[in-house]
């Protein structure tokens, strides 16, 4: 690892693999354990030593390339770290609910939609609601949008009754 | 009278001297007649005496039965004037009593009359102002029946508009709750048809095929989404 200098936080780019908050804390972890894994291994080899670099999962290996950034010192982990920690905290959130079980590749198909069309360090919270029986329900911060089977249905139950009502004048 | 006098003893004996015994033998025989003669003219004596007792002894019973005749006589007639003296005191003392009980009875009829006169007068009096208030109340009670009568009739009347009106309200109620149950059982029949097919459909669905329809959604939604996200 060389000590290239580290891409600001708000140009973060967010690979399809981290698609929830916890991925993103989970990604963080990883990154602690790297730096304390490194910082032995340098205590062990001595001053000017060569450390070898651990092995890295795929997450941290394609978040690394995809932000171009090459980690070395500690100073350096520690500001991506706490980058990381403000990205967390301060990333926008859509909630989704569906009605089935998510698989991860609709998530991250879905991620990766709402990060190039909406907002690129965006993150996804699931949900599950067997009751919406289709569709999605979104949370946004501050708005709620019902796209689910059950929601078109009460949207639309007037028809029904007008429907009802139209058979009862019949008779 | 003569005839308790002491009887002689015909067989006493004077004092014989032993030496007369043959002398008193010979005058057994003379002696005994004597003594005989003695007995008999005795036994004539007594009986004349007690032929004479006898006689006393009528004339004086009959003396004493006339003095206590008389004596008995004299006594009853004392009593019976006693007696009759008594009983005209006591005649006069009732007769008296009588007619001092009567003059009483007359004071007290009297007396009697006068208080009954004047409870009778008290009473006409009573009985007059009681007739006199009876009438007023009567009047009165005359006067409130009438308006007793128009008040219930004119409740009656009152009541028959509320009950007429209560029919108009019932009626429109009835006619309103048909409705509002129609409507209920409109709006739970569209909510028994939604969950029909909520649960019809559920499970029927697959996360990928929704994939183009969710982000068509989205798509329509995006510019309201991305706002709230920047806020």
């Amino acid at each position: 690892m060389t000590d290239a200098p580290n891409a600001p936080q708000s140009g973060f780019v967010l690979p399809k693999s981290l698609v929830t908050r916890i991925d993103l804390s989970r990604l963080i972890r990883e990154i602690e354990s790297v730096d304390n894994q490194l910082n032995e291994a340098r205590i062990r080899a001595g001053d000017g030593a060569e450390v070898k670099s651990p092995s890295l999962s795929g997450q941290l290996e394609e978040f690394l390339t995809l932000n171009q950034l090459q980690l070395g010192t500690s100073q350096q982990f520690a500001e991506l770290i706490k980058s990381l920690r403000t990205l967390k905290d301060k990333a926008p959130v859509v909630h989704l609910t569906f009605a089935v079980t998510a698989d991860v590749e609709s998530l991250q198909w879905i991620a990766d939609w709402v990060r190039r069309e909406m907002h690129p360090q965006a993150l996804i919270s699931v949900g599950l609601q067997p009751s919406l029986v289709a569709g999605v329900y979104v949370r946004t911060p501050n708005h709620v949008h019902d796209f689910s089977l059950k929601g078109v249905l009460k949207k639309n139950r007037g028809l029904l009754v007008k429907e009802l009502e139209v058979l009862r004048g019949a008779r | 009278m003569g005839i308790l006098k002491r009887k002689q003893d015909p067989q006493r004996r004077p004092p014989i001297d032993e030496n007369s015994d043959g002398v008193q033998h010979f005058f057994d025989g003379y002696f005994m007649e004597l003594r005989e003669r003695g007995r008999t003219y005795f036994a004539k004596i007594v009986e004349e005496n007690a032929a004479h007792f006898r006689d006393d002894l009528n004339v004086t019973i009959g003396k004493v039965n006339e003095e206590i005749k008389s004596h008995l006589t004299e006594r009853v007639d004392e009593q019976i004037a006693e007696n009759g003296k008594i009983m005209k005191d006591a005649q006069e003392a009732a007769l008296e009593a009588l007619n001092r009980g009567i003059q009483d009875f007359q004071t007290q009829q009297k007396q009697l009359n006068t208080a009954l006169q004047q409870n009778i007068t008290t009473q006409q009096s009573a009985i007059g102002t009681m007739f006199e208030d009876n009438k007023t109340q009567i009047d009165a009670m005359k006067s409130a029946q009438a308006t007793a009568l128009q008040t219930l009739n004119a409740t009656v009347a009152t009541l028959q508009e509320q009950q007429q009106q209560l029919i108009d309200a019932l009626q429109k109620n009835i006619a309103n709750q048909e409705a509002m149950i129609i409507g209920a059982f409109e709006q739970n029949m569209a909510q028994v048809v939604e969950h029909y097919l909520l649960g019809a459909l559920s499970d029927q669905f697959d996360l990928k095929a929704q994939l183009p329809s969710i982000i068509q959604q989205m798509e329509q939604n995006k510019q309201e989404m991305m706002d709230d996200m920047k806020l």
